[in-house]
């Protein structure tokens, strides 16, 4: 099963695609993916909060164990929880260049106008690492929550905005319908690509214009077939009487359990850790 | 000559929870000038293996070789491959994107790099075959009826001239009426310029009395592979993999469940009347 040398100009292409994990879910029986969506999001918001609560390197200890634990009982494999991260790689690059060359303080080592300081040095790996911790930790949450479980909960939790007359139930849907189509457009995309590859197209050499102008025969068809969808799904619900949120009842409405209430308890000892950790 | 797959295998997500074994261990020649059909159930990896014949998906294990030459190798020109094996997508109309059905149908030629007045001449040439109006060619792709779009799309891998064309599905969601016109046209082309066709689909009736070889898909693995003759000989086998025989050949089927001495290899009305008439004599 080895020895392909040989990219296709698609295949370069496909990756990228593949790559864009937003909104995936990978379904398995475990106790994380089991849990309220609420407690998930919840434990998702503390656990992004905690990464920005420690000053020492000694915080990041049980963050990593945290997330590792987690990581573990979700039995999603970590090569998927890492992939997360592939197209957040320039940004976290950069930060990681900008933070060790612009801060000021005790002198390492320095050349011509650069020069890298003790505290420059701290900062760019405080920054890297809990921006690398930031990703794969939200990303566990689409992992294991599907879109719709994950939209019901912030109907819910949002739902004490509906007293300003704000739409929660209406962007609750809109969101749980846009992230359902992600895979669905992505896949769609993947079937263009290959089809126009297919009669001869070149989506890889040329300057930018060209390669603007390149990427035509999949974005038209790609926005025709997006309209089709939309309209076809909007006939769809309205065809099962959809009118909104008004009077709407849940077939499978969100009850903690007592697996719930542990998950709770964890998340607080965690934090009390995280709070005592110098 | 032709395209050749030896012990080709595909695994779509190896190692996660959608793994899936689409292609198993496919070996299998396509001839000049054969006209094949493809047949196999929903999910059999039909679609999966015709991608393999041109390279848009590399084979996780074996080699695909055209004119005898790997095609996975280094410095294969895989963009000349895939005018020579053309492949025309299952519901092939969802990928029209110009402003102009002429234009639309250019797009293969240009990309070529072939020179404009030979581009156009094969554009009309190929709108032609596939039987498009003339006060059509300057009409937008997508105020076409859906079966005019289907002509449009096949036209447009027809205008590269290859010496294969693949067809994925190329009557599905039509009438009937519009199936036959469909399979009707694309064996003329056949006939007309002398190449080989692929025609992929998962209904027996369609492709029975057109094709000379037909290719059983099951489960990522080639089940059969004969004349239609030899394949309809294990009707109850076909019906096991989910597969639709022609209505004349489950008649002779029962019949000869019911002790009636009758060939069972019959899958055209001709056929099946030349049979019963056997019988009264
Ligand atoms: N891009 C992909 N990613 C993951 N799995 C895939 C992909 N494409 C196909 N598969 C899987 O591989 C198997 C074979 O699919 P394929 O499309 O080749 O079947 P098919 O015979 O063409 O079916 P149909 O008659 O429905 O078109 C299916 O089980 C399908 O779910
Ligand atoms: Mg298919």
């Amino acid at each position: 099963m080895s020895g392909f040398s040989f990219q296709t100009t698609y295949e370069k292409e496909k990756d990228m695609l593949r790559d864009i994990t937003l909104g995936q879910y990978y379904p398995e029986d475990s106790f994380i993916h089991k849990l309220d969506p609420r407690v998930k999001f919840a434990g998702t918001i503390l656990y992004i909060v905690t990464l920005f609560l420690f000053k020492t390197f000694w915080g990041f200890i049980p963050v990593v164990l945290f997330l590792a634990a987690t990581v573990a009982i979700s039995k999603v494999p970590a090569k998927f929880i890492f992939k997360g991260m592939k197209p957040m790689l320039f940004l976290l690059i950069f930060m990681v260049i900008v933070n060790l060359l612009t801060t000021k303080g005790e002198e390492l080592w320095s050349w011509w106008k650069i020069s890298i300081t003790k505290e420059g040095l701290r900062n760019a790996g405080f920054m890297g690492l809990r921006l690398v911790l930031l990703v794969t930790g939200s990303s566990l949450m689409t992992y294991t929550t599907t879109p719709t479980a994950l939209t019901a909960a912030l109907e819910r939790i949002f739902a004490p905005l509906k007293i300003f007359r704000f739409p929660v139930h209406d962007i609750a849907m809109m969101m749980s319908i846009a992230l359902r189509f992600i895979p669905i457009l992505l896949e769609e995309t993947d079937k263009i690509m290959k089809a126009q590859l297919a009669r001869g197209a070149d989506f890889e050499t040329g300057n930018i214009f060209k390669r603007a102008k390149a990427m035509l025969p999949i974005l038209v068809p790609l926005f025709v077939s997006a309209f089709r969808r939309a309209g076809d799904l909007a006939q769809a619900m309205e065809a099962r009487c959809y009118h909104g949120g008004e009077g709407r009842t849940k077939l499978h409405p969100l009850k903690y359990s007592l697996r719930d209430l542990a998950a709770f308890a964890v998340m607080a000892g965690y934090l009390a850790v995280i709070i005592i950790v110098p | 000559m032709g395209i050749k797959l030896e012990h080709v295998s595909h695994i779509f997500n190896p190692g996660t929870t959608f793994e899936k074994a689409a292609l198993r261990n496919i070996c299998l020649e396509i001839g000049e000038g054969e006209f094949i059909g493809l047949i196999g159930h929903t999910g059999s990896g039909k679609s999966t293996l015709v991608q393999h014949m041109n390279g848009l998906i590399k084979p996780m294990a074996g080699t695909v070789y055209y004119d005898g030459q790997d095609i996975c190798a280094d410095g294969f020109d895989l963009k000349k491959l895939r005018t020579e094996v053309g492949l025309v997508f299952q519901y092939p109309e969802y990928q029209l994107f110009e402003t102009s059905v002429t234009k639309d149908v250019l797009f293969g030629p240009n990309n070529m790099g072939l020179p404009q007045l030979e581009a156009e001449m094969r554009t009309y040439e190929a709108l032609k075959a596939v039987g498009i109006d003339e006060d059509l060619l300057d009409a937008s792709p997508f105020d076409l009826s859906g079966g005019q779009k289907r002509r449009v799309a096949i036209a447009g891998v027809l205008a590269m001239k290859p010496k294969v064309l693949i067809l994925d599905e190329p009557a599905a969601g039509l009438d009937p009426g519009g199936r036959r016109e469909i399979l009707d046209m694309i064996a003329g082309i056949r006939r007309e310029r002398n190449i080989s066709v692929v025609l992929v689909s998962h209904s027996m009736e369609d492709v029975a009395e057109y094709v000379d070889r037909i290719i059983v898909m099951n489960d990522g693995y080639i089940a059969m592979d004969g004349t239609p003759h030899e394949v309809f000989t294990h009707g109850e086998e076909l019906e096991e993999m989910g597969l639709d025989v022609p209505d004349v050949t489950r008649l002779v089927m029962r019949l000869k469940a019911e002790g009636v001495n009758v060939r069972t290899d019959i899958f055209t009305m001709e056929q099946a009347e030349e049979e019963l008439k056997k019988l009264t004599r």
